[in-house]
């Protein structure tokens, strides 16, 4: 699934790349990304397009808790895509560390 | 006043007595300024032996605890530790050094992204630009470590921020104490007391939220008013005691058989204060597989994560634990599980010689499950799981969701200088050990007494067992027949040891190890070939639990 996502966040150093990393680990491809920051409210505004196999949700509820992280809209899936390649797609119960 | 010393007054305001760190070029402003100050400075002998015992005194206590280093491999260095406090929600503030804002981006001496290394392993990570940012990053950095989930912080400051002049003269002030944390809605707890009621056969299933939700009494409560019988995780041990009639014993892949089946039957699954690791459902697709699922948690991202729910309560667990208590009729239920737990409960090994459980049920008795146990990683930790009766989860100090190897003698440390009158072992294999050993340097400067036990297996006996069970016994690099002799090193750092291997010293050698005035170690020879049973291989489900040799 493709999902969109509005974001308005503090600007700080290192934000931009937690949202990055969150997604990333998390298991979200980054379709697209775009990125305001406005240095008069110290606020960086960010539209960002993602794919995955997995809900929503599991991206939403862990960027919502990231340290100044402002306000977060979660768009509806924008698009059913097809599944992902094997390599991209970390089906949760398919993963057993030792 | 500088940058440096508003630190240190903000480390006084907030009540922080005692840091552990490790000085270097990039951090010398601060310890300089710590000369003049109350607060008593432990030196670790390494980096990561001072995360680690900062982790030690935060578990014991639940305060934040605060660790300090330099710019580079002295940042570098801290990281295991603060990986560990992320994994296990424990509230800590690290302080690095970095070099002059000016040098950032040149490749200086020393100079390491710490900022970008820290990020995915802490709850949040500032670098400090300007001095004048610094006394609002101080009062987010304790306010962040310690509110709702707690987690490490890291804040990264330049050597120019530190010597810097603050433009006003401010005094620090604590940090506003707790937030009230949400409570879930009405109709969300009518729902689940609807659930708890319509049940025949409930499970509650605790872990480590529970103390750090400071839940333990209301927890407590809940079990007994309700009469569910309940299973714990690692984390979670102590949340209730250990022989608790209601206590199914801990869970998952080297859990009991009993609690395994329990939640394997079960048609409702009260989650508190848990993460469903893959460490405890097994497969997780076969976990608990009739149930309706509660989850109690104050984060969140945590509900729903792993296991879909049919009942959400997002937030204090305190309140939701009160507002769930409900009398029940499940007599039948509770003695099927009491059934269980005595057939299929923890057993003694039949093996000769010193057993890690034989062990560890000596020390539980002689200590009367009262000392503070912090564990290494392998399969003494496990032992010490299965067999010591932790009374509270905060005397039970275990690296659950990193497994470090070599964080139990560090955060012994820690325990022991914040709570000197309470007996602290640590409980190490011949393997993690000599990962921090180092830190014999630090006790025995501090003399904390520190009672550490090696069960000597000669072997990375987890691995070992791993490489036996799942890959037909060819063993690869798990052999440690050519250890040190661990009470000669040991005594060499002015610290007396002694060895034992014969069944019948084991009580005798306890006792005189508790009752040595400082630290003092015991080193316990067992055979390498010892299994911690049962166990679920990785990726099995919770009922293909194997029994090893015993049956
Ligand atoms: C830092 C680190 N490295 C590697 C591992 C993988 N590992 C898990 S248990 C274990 C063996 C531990 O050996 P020992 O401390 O002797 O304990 P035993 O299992 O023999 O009781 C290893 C290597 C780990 N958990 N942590
Ligand atoms: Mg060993």
């Amino acid at each position: 699934m493709i999902y969109s996502l509005h974001i308005q966040a503090r600007s700080n150093p290192a934000m931009l790349e937690k949202i990055l990393q969150t997604s990333r680990v998390r298991g979200f491809t980054i379709r697209s990304m775009d990125v305001k920051n406005s240095t008069a409210t110290q606020q960086l505004k960010i539209h960002l397009t993602v794919e995955s196999n997995r809900p929503q949700e599991q991206l939403v509820t862990q960027l919502n808790k990231l340290p100044g992280i402002d306000k977060l809209t979660a768009l509806h899936a924008v698009e059913e895509a097809a599944p992902l390649q094997k390599q991209h797609s970390h089906a949760i119960s398919m993963m057993y560390p030792m | 006043m500088n940058g440096a010393e508003y630190i240190v007054n903000k480390l006084i305001s907030e009540g922080i007595d005692t840091l552990f760190g490790y000085p270097g070029g990039c951090i010398m402003p601060l310890y300089d300024a710590l000369i003049e100050s109350p607060i008593k400075h432990i030196l670790c002998r390494h980096e990561q032996g001072t995360a680690f015992a900062a982790n030690g005194y935060a578990r014991a206590t639940g305060r934040t605890a605060v660790c300090l280093a330099t710019s580079g491999p002295g940042a570098t260095n801290l990281m295991t530790g603060l990986a560990d406090a992320y994994m296990d929600s424990v509230p800590m503030v690290a302080i690095t050094g970095q070099v002059p804002t000016g040098l950032i981006g040149t490749d200086a001496f020393q100079e390491i992204d710490v900022l970008g290394m820290s990020l995915p392993i802490t709850k949040q990570s500032f670098l400090v630009e300007h001095i004048d940012q610094l006394p609002e990053i101080l009062d987010q950095a304790f306010q962040i470590a310690q509110e709702g989930r707690p987690g490490p912080v890291l804040i990264d400051l330049p050597k120019d921020i530190q010597l810097a002049t603050l433009s006003e003269e401010l005094r620090p002030q604590p940090t506003e104490g707790e937030t009230t944390p949400d409570s879930p809605s009405e109709q969300s707890l009518s729902q689940a007391i609807e659930l708890i009621k319509a049940s025949r056969q409930p499970i509650i299933y605790a872990g480590g939220g529970v103390v750090l939700g400071d839940a333990i009494i209301p927890f407590r409560q809940f079990v007994e008013t309700t009469g569910i019988p309940t299973v714990l995780t690692l984390k979670g041990l102590g949340t209730l005691p250990g022989n608790h009639p209601l206590n199914m014993g801990m869970l998952g892949m080297h859990g009991s058989a009993a609690a395994n089946q329990c939640v394997q039957e079960c048609d409702l699954l009260i989650a508190v204060g848990v993460r469903f690791d893959d460490r405890v459902t097994g497969k997780l697709s076969k976990f608990a597989p009739h149930a309706k699922v509660i989850h109690l948690d104050i984060d969140p991202a945590e509900i729903g994560k792993l296991r879909q729910v049919a009942c959400a309560l997002r937030g204090d667990i305190r309140s939701s634990l009160k507002a769930l208590a409900c009398t029940l009729e499940i007599s039948s239920w509770q003695a099927q599980c009491k059934a269980a737990h005595e057939r299929d409960g923890f057993t003694l090994p039949p093996e000769q010689g010193i057993t890690g459980p034989h062990f560890m049920r000596h020390l539980s008795t002689i200590t009367r499950g009262h000392a503070i146990i912090s564990c290494d990683v392998g399969q003494h930790q496990m032992w010490v799981a299965q067999h010591y009766a932790f009374d509270h989860p905060r005397k039970h100090l275990t690296s659950g969701g990193l497994g470090a190897m070599g964080f139990g003698l560090p955060a012994a440390i820690g325990a022991q200088l914040a709570l000197p009158e309470t007996a602290v072992i640590n409980v190490a294999g011949d393997g993690s050990f000599m990962m921090n050993v180092q830190e014999l340097a630090t006790i025995a400067r501090y003399q904390l007494p520190i009672k550490i036990i090696i069960l000597d297996n000669q072997a990375l006996g987890m691995v070992r067992q791993q490489q036996e069970v799942c890959y037909q016994g060819r063993y690869s690099e798990i052999d440690l027949s050519d250890n040190p002799d661990f009470c000669a090193m040991t005594a060499a750092f002015g610290i007396p040891a002694s060895s034992i291997s014969d069944p019948a010293d084991m009580g005798y050698a306890i006792n005189k190890l508790m009752e040595t005035a400082g630290p003092a170690l015991l080193h316990v020879s067992i055979a390498t070939e010892h299994n911690v049973w049962p166990m679920v291989k990785p990726g099995d489900a919770n009922d293909q639990m194997i029994q090893g040799a015993r049956q």
